[in-house]
């Protein structure tokens, strides 16, 4: 307990500072965004309260089945589905609308449902596993004030987040310590961050998690392959792991991580490099085992609806792997010679503009200038941080490797997300990719900040730094401003 | 120059704050932030009582010359002084159109369209309707020579409308507006109203006021954690 203290008690106060700026956004847009207008809330509630009330996980059931009276009554209570998807339809904005709320949360509903969440039924347990705790905590039956209880939580998860960026850029860029927090600041005013940090959606523990193992894996190149770090690296992915499966894109990079640690620290204290790789393997590998194990044995569930490769085709597509290859392509670069994937530009339409903001179940964004000004402010940025690279060129060449890594995070998860786009894509036509997947890179996007901020050295990069935190704000206000529009006015 | 904001001891022990550029920075950030929302506040516009939460899916519903359309079942939000809608007039003038609004206990509201108007969005004036009605009919009538298409759904499952005394499913998509135009200064405590609906009973009353609290407690953290770990040039000047 005080080696936790003590590690604590090391965390500078200014990264305490950025978590707690990161927690008063994400409570702010927990207030502000309706009920169940952040992106399927409706079935991570759903799945939040399977487990609570029955304390089991969901099941697939064909045809979808019901959530329960208690959730699919105030869903239609709050108009959700006339809300969703249109943008011009407000939330309940009349007294009669409340009235029929107050008189719905006072019926005693049940709350059990027919075990089926909906798009979270497959995801792994830890997220919910959590989000009971304030479920059950809260007094009282009412779906409305469980929901926001869960929502603090995710506030806090948030913080905690913005913790481990500012943790992050201490160990990437430890003789800057003006761009930690300039680069945690920005991430923390990230408006489809704050959004999501404000509502209850797994994707805000993938967060967490995937900010913990870039954390670990910088501070194990700064620091060497210890044991600890080992752990530490192993304990965040296998976590992540169970948080969301999307984190799996992040196994290459791991991999990629350890080799090279493991060579290094191999002719100084090979004992020390083998115990920190074992410990990494076992406990990145071990949570997501047992998982697999009790969800096959005694859930009775596939962990992966459809299987891990080839999935049958709905729509009179057929699964081809070229075809799968060249999806995940034209999902984040240009096109080439390929045949078309997408009516759509999606490093444009889907990653650029989404990032910059379009919210609620993706159905509102920002008037189309703003996009304009945020690709010109982008690439300043961009070109600030490549000038920084190219600057530091001769300390860049001693840590390509810990570059390669971060690089194959990007891509490994990347190539998570296209393998999901296609399935979706073979099974349904649908649409399934959104920026918000990108998220778990948030480190990534810290650190091309903090190196921007850098480009300015001491005299002019705080300023930069400030300039870039003043914009942030600017864009998390203005993100906040439409989205009063949007639901209220 | 004196800047404030800073280390109140300042000004009474004679010290004078330098102007560092991540001062100056954040003080003109959040001074044209707070231009920028305040012109924005102050903007003045037609503004929402509410709507029908009736999806567009084109101009859906005809009404013909001398036809009447009338649909039952709608929430009409307190503060309505006018209908707003799309119709589509096929490069014709718009005719002259009647709305009249109705309860179970009788007529609550009706206003006329002069002809004239243009293909789009349209807004039929009404008398002005204080409180909230349930369960309203809201009728159009086409009293001009032309035909004229509404927005709407057609078909809308659970829906249906009367046109010239025969049911349709569908439903148009009615805007319902509040008198003149407003700047957002002026409807702040609507929003608030608004703010504090459909949401827990735990924050709903406070909700408005506390994400406004956070939000500013999060500029002022981000401001002095910029200011915290500035590093001081005279201290270590240049790169």
């Amino acid at each position: 307990m005080s080696g936790v203290r003590r590690l604590l008690c090391r965390v500078p106060r200014a990264a305490w500072l950025c978590a707690l700026v990161a927690l008063a956004n994400g409570l702010a847009w927990s207030l502000i965004v309706p009920p169940f207008q952040v992106p399927d809330e409706n079935a991570h509630y759903a799945y939040v309260q399977q487990v609570a009330e029955r304390g089991t996980v969901p099941r697939q059931i064909s045809p979808e089945g019901p959530l329960s009276p208690r959730e699919d009554q105030m869903l239609a209570a709050l108009l959700t589905f006339g809300v969703v998807g249109h943008r011009n339809n407000p939330a309940p904005d009349t007294q009669v609308q409340q009235r029929i709320i107050d008189r719905l949360a006072r019926q005693n509903l049940s709350a059990l449902g027919s075990g089926d969440a909906l798009t979270a039924t497959a995801n792994p347990p830890l997220y919910y596993a959590m989000q009971a705790i304030p479920y059950r905590l809260t007094p009282g039956g009412k779906v409305l004030d469980k929901l926001e209880a869960m929502r603090c939580l995710s506030a806090l998860i948030g913080a905690l987040t913005v913790l481990l960026v500012f943790m992050f850029l201490r160990e990437l860029l430890p003789d800057t310590r003006w761009a930690w927090p300039a680069g945690a600041l920005v991430v923390a005013f990230q408006p489809m961050f704050a959004f999501m940090s404000g509502g209850v959606n797994n994707d805000d523990l993938l967060y967490l998690m995937s900010a913990g193992v870039l954390w670990a894996i910088a501070r194990a190149f700064h620091r060497g392959l210890t044991p600890a770090n080992g752990a530490l690296i192993g304990g965040l992915l296998g976590v992540g792991l169970i948080s969301k499966l999307t984190l799996l894109g992040f196994i290459p990079a791991v991999a990629l991580a350890l080799a090279m640690l493991a060579r290094r620290a191999w002719a100084t204290d090979r004992r020390a490099a083998s115990r920190g790789i074992a410990l990494a393997a076992g406990l990145s590998l071990g949570p997501i085992v047992v998982y697999l194990l009790i969800n096959h044995f005694v859930w009775s569930r596939t962990a992966i609806p459809g299987g891990v490769g080839g999935t049958p085709a709905a729509t009179g597509r057929t699964f081809s792997r070229a075809e799968e290859l060249s999806h995940i392509w034209q999902l984040f670069l240009p096109r080439l010679w390929m045949r078309p994937q997408f009516s759509y530009d999606p490093l444009w339409e889907t990653w650029f503009k989404g990032l910059v903001g379009r919210f609620g179940w993706v159905d509102y964004d920002f008037p189309g200038w703003v996009y304009q000004v945020a690709r010109a402010l982008g690439l300043i940025v961009c070109a600030l941080a490549v000038a920084e690279l190219v600057r530091r060129r001769d300390t860049l060449s001693r840590r390509l490797g810990e570059l390669a890594v971060y690089a194959l995070a990007l891509g490994g998860l990347c190539v998570a997300i296209g393998v999901e786009s296609y399935r979706s894509f073979v099974t349904n036509q649908g649409v399934f990719e959104q920026a918000r997947y990108l998220l778990p890179l948030l480190c990534l996007y810290a650190a091309i900040v903090a190196l921007a901020v850098r480009f300015g050295g001491r005299r002019w990069g705080p300023a930069i730094g400030a300039t870039l935190v003043v914009l942030a704000i600017g864009h998390d206000l203005f993100a906040q401003a439409i989205t009063i529009s949007r639901y209220y006015a | 120059m004196r800047a404030g904001g800073g280390d109140p001891r300042a000004s009474s022990s004679g010290r004078t704050l330098r102007f560092t550029p991540v001062r100056f920075v954040l003080a003109a950030g959040l001074l044209a932030i707070a231009i920028a929302a305040t012109a924005i506040l102050l903007q003045r516009e037609p503004r929402r009582a509410g709507t029908n939460l009736t999806s567009d899916a084109g101009f859906a519903i005809a009404l013909g010359s001398g036809q009447r359309l009338c649909e039952p079942g709608e929430l009409l939000p307190g503060d309505t002084a006018a209908l707003r809608l799309s119709a589509l007039t096929n490069g014709l003038p718009g005719p002259r159109l009647n709305a009249s609004i109705s309860s179970p206990t009788g007529l609550v509201s009706s206003g006329t369209l002069a002809a004239g108007w243009r293909a789009g969005t349209v807004s039929i004036p009404v008398s002005r309707v204080a409180n909230t009605v349930s369960g309203a009919t809201v009728c159009l009538s086409n009293l001009g020579s032309s035909r004229v298409a509404f927005a709407g759904s057609v078909p809308d499952s659970g829906f249906f409308v009367q046109l010239a005394g025969k049911p349709l499913s569908g439903r148009l998509r009615i805007e319902y507006m509040r008198p003149g135009r407003e700047s957002w200064l002026q409807l702040l405590p609507t929003l608030a109203h608004r703010f504090s609906l459909a949401k827990s009973d735990l924050v709903r009353h406070w909700a408005a006021g506390a994400a406004l609290a956070l939000m500013l407690l999060a500029l002022v953290l981000a401001a002095r954690t910029l200011l915290k770990d500035e590093p001081h040039a005279r201290e270590d000047p240049g790169r």
